[in-house]
Order: C-alpha cells, then sequence, then structure tokens
C-alpha cells in the first residue's frame, strides 16, 4: 500500500498547531495534526484573561473550543492523538515516526510542539515525582487540602500556583533561588503579605527526600552557603519549561536552550520545515503570540507547496 | 457485560477533562470522582495508584480492574475497545 503523503503534518495540539490546521485546511491544504493533549499544554492553565474576545476563560474551555473549531475542517485535517518519537528528511519527503514505531509522510512539517515544566535535578526528584512532587498545580493542587507544601520558583507560572494553594493548602513556603520574585506584581501582590506563606529567597534546592511520599526538602542559602531543611507534604516545582524539540534534534537548527531557530514567517534551517509557538526561539510565550505564529508558518508553509509545483 | 469506568479528577486538571470528553465522545459511561472535594476517595486513589497526580482511571471488568494514571488516549482505547480513535 502506497502511504498518503499529507501536504503538511502539524506536530502540536495546540493554540499554534491547530491555527496552523484552520489556515491550511481553508487553503484545501491536507493536513496529518499530532498531539498527545487535545488543545495542547493550555488544558492546564488556570484562568486566561488575554485571549481577545474572551473576556475571562479558563484552559479547559479554550482547548475545547479549539478543538471544536479544528473539527470544523475534518475533510482536511486528520488528528492522531498520540506521540511523535522521530522526524527525519528522506529525500523529498519528510517521515515522521509515532511512538508506536508507525510512519506518516508529509510534503512539509509545521511543528509546534511546545514546552514542558523544566525538572529541578536534584536526587529525589524522579523517586518522588507524583509522590508529593508536581509539575502541574493546576492539575494536582486540590489534593493538598490543609497541608504543608513548598513552590519552588519566583516566575509568573510560581506565582499562579501559590495562588492557587492559598485556598487549599495549610502552609506554603515559596522557594526562588534569586533574591527577588521575577513574577508580574500583581500576581505577587495578592499572596505576599499572607502570613501563610512564607518566601524565601537565595534558596538553591538540593535534594528531596522521603518515605513512600515526599517529606523534606533540602535547600542551600547561596549567599552564606548554610544548609536548610523544610518538612513539606508536597513540592510544586515552577522553575520555568523547557522545548519539545527531541524528536526534530538531529534534523534542524536548535539554539543553545534546544528551541528551534525560527525566523518571523516560521522558517527553519531545513526548506519544508516550519515551526511555531514555544518550541520556537520565541520571546513572548504566550497564547495569542503561538496562535499568530501558527498562521505565519501556515501561510509560509502554503507558500513553499505552491512554489514547488 | 459493560466495563466500569471510574476516573478521579479534580475540577481544574486538564488531563482530566480530556479524557472525560474522550469518553464522551466515545459513548463510555463513567463514574467521576472529584478527589478535590472528596478526601476520603482521594486517600482510595493514591493507596490504589501509589501515587498523587490525577487523573486515576479504574478500568474494570469483572474481577480484573486496569489502572490508568494520567491521560493516555492510544491506551483508553486498547483498554476499552474503542476501534480507530
Amino acid at each position: 500500500m502506497v502511504k498518503k503523503n499529507y501536504d503538511i503534518i502539524i506536530v502540536g495540539y495546540g493554540p499554534a498547531g491547530v491555527t496552523a490546521a484552520i489556515y491550511a485546511a481553508r487553503k484545501k491544504l491536507s493536513v496529518l495534526l499530532f498531539g498527545e493533549l487535545p488543545g495542547g499544554e493550555v488544558r492546564n492553565s488556570g484562568e486566561i484573561e488575554n485571549w481577545p474576545g474572551d473576556g475571562v476563560t479558563d484552559g479547559n474551555t479554550l482547548a475545547q473550543k479549539l478543538v471544536d473549531h479544528l473539527k470544523l475542517h475534518e475533510d482536511m485535517v486528520a488528528v492522531e492523538v498520540k506521540k511523535v518519537a522521530r522526524i527525519e528528511k528522506r529525500d523529498d519527503v519528510f517521515v515522521c515516526t509515532g511512538a508506536d514505531g508507525k510512519e506518516y509522510q508529509g510534503k512539509t512539517v509545521i511543528y509546534t510542539a511546545g514546552r514542558r515544566p523544566r525538572q529541578l535535578g536534584v536526587p529525589g526528584e524522579d523517586s518522588f515525582r507524583n509522590r508529593g512532587i508536581t509539575y502541574c498545580a493546576t492539575c494536582d493542587a486540590p489534593l493538598f487540602q490543609g497541608k504543608t507544601v513548598a513552590v519552588v520558583g519566583g516566575g509568573n507560572t510560581a506565582a499562579e500556583a501559590v495562588i492557587m494553594l492559598q485556598k487549599i493548602a495549610g502552609k506554603i513556603y515559596l522557594l526562588q533561588n534569586l533574591e527577588e520574585l521575577t513574577a508580574d506584581p500583581v500576581l505577587v501582590d495578592s499572596f505576599i503579605n499572607d502570613p501563610k506563606i512564607s518566601a524565601i529567597f537565595n534558596a538553591q534546592v538540593e535534594e528531596l527526600g522521603g518515605e513512600v511520599m515526599v517529606k523534606k526538602l533540602d535547600y542551600k542559602d547561596v549567599k552564606t552557603n548554610e544548609k536548610k531543611s523544610l518538612e513539606v507534604e508536597g513540592v510544586f516545582v515552577a522553575i520555568g519549561a523547557i522545548p519539545n524539540t527531541e524528536p526534530v534534534k538531529d534534523l534542524i537548527k536548535l539554539n543553545r536552550f534546544g528551541a528551534i531557530e525560527a525566523d518571523r514567517y516560521g522558517v527553519t534551517s531545513v526548506p519544508g520545515f516550519f515551526a511555531a509557538g514555544d518550541a520556537t526561539n520565541i520571546r513572548d510565550a504566550q497564547i495569542i503570540v503561538a496562535a499568530g505564529q501558527g498562521c505565519s508558518a501556515a501561510l509560509s508553509a502554503g507558500d513553499y507547496l505552491v512554489r514547488k509545483q | 457485560m459493560a466495563k466500569q469506568v471510574t476516573i478521579y479528577s479534580t475540577q481544574t486538571c486538564g488531563y482530566c477533562k480530556a479524557a472525560k470528553e474522550f469518553f464522551q465522545a466515545n459513548n463510555v459511561a463513567f463514574e467521576d470522582i472529584d478527589v478535590g472535594l472528596n478526601q476520603e476517595k482521594a486517600r482510595e486513589m493514591i493507596e490504589k495508584s501509589g501515587q498523587m497526580g490525577v487523573p486515576v482511571i479504574a478500568i474494570k471488568d469483572g474481577d480484573q480492574e486496569e489502572l490508568i494514571i494520567g491521560f493516555d488516549q492510544a491506551r483508553l482505547a486498547k483498554a476499552l475497545g474503542i476501534a480507530g480513535a
């Protein structure tokens, strides 16, 4: 059987991938879209107040709207809810191998696989993952009712985790490895004077310990080199994100952070391979920017296909 | 007899919502337990799965129970005998 050669293979089911698919479908280009979570990481966002036209919405609602919108283009867009293991270029065709070993072919690729939460990289982290250590406050915070928890990080994701836990946890330690928080002041103001929250600065997490579940967090004061320990029943890690670019690391030029180097039109180091959203060297990891880049990448891919004919 | 599907979830968890959307789209009846509200069921989920992450999906077929942790559509489709998903 001859494999179908799609006009565009899109990797990523978030705002960038869905937008690219909608634009491609409207140009009557055949699309195969891969993604593990319908709607993308957006689904795990809490409240969203900066998506124009929606006022206040939430991650789940917006993710479902993206999925439903894409369904209007079912005639042109096939969807595979699965992980992509590898993408190669063989002769003039891109071959995309799923985690299940199945191969799919496309004339072009739009890569929008986003980012995933960065790990601390300390002893104990893997052993207690989901045993008190979590990377998704939106998902798991409700399980920590009345408990003593630590949030590690100082940016907006950490601040949002603290805000979510404020109504749930009994005591919250916020550990930041710098001298101050980098989160937006509007977020910090809403919790910094809450007596249940203790912010600890210059704190470098060194080890996580426990028995079945996590019980202890060891850290070092980077200013004084003093080692300290906290008794905790939960650890929320919110120290940024890393691009999901492993499947293309041998194909495409990445920057030193592992992000795809793409220009404003989504053009990368390989002709026919376009990229958009948080997997790229984007400055603003925002839903609307990802969607806009997805549009540009789709128009670039369409243009590329026309020129090749 | 149809398989009994139980999902331990929280209201805000995107993976839980994606799993429930998948059940609904495929006409799979399921019991939804909010472990954010029900502490006793939260303990039950942790005991069953040995971990605290949501969702935990229990698919019971007679005496056999398969536990699926997290949202894995391919595995859910296989466990529920849903073709082409």
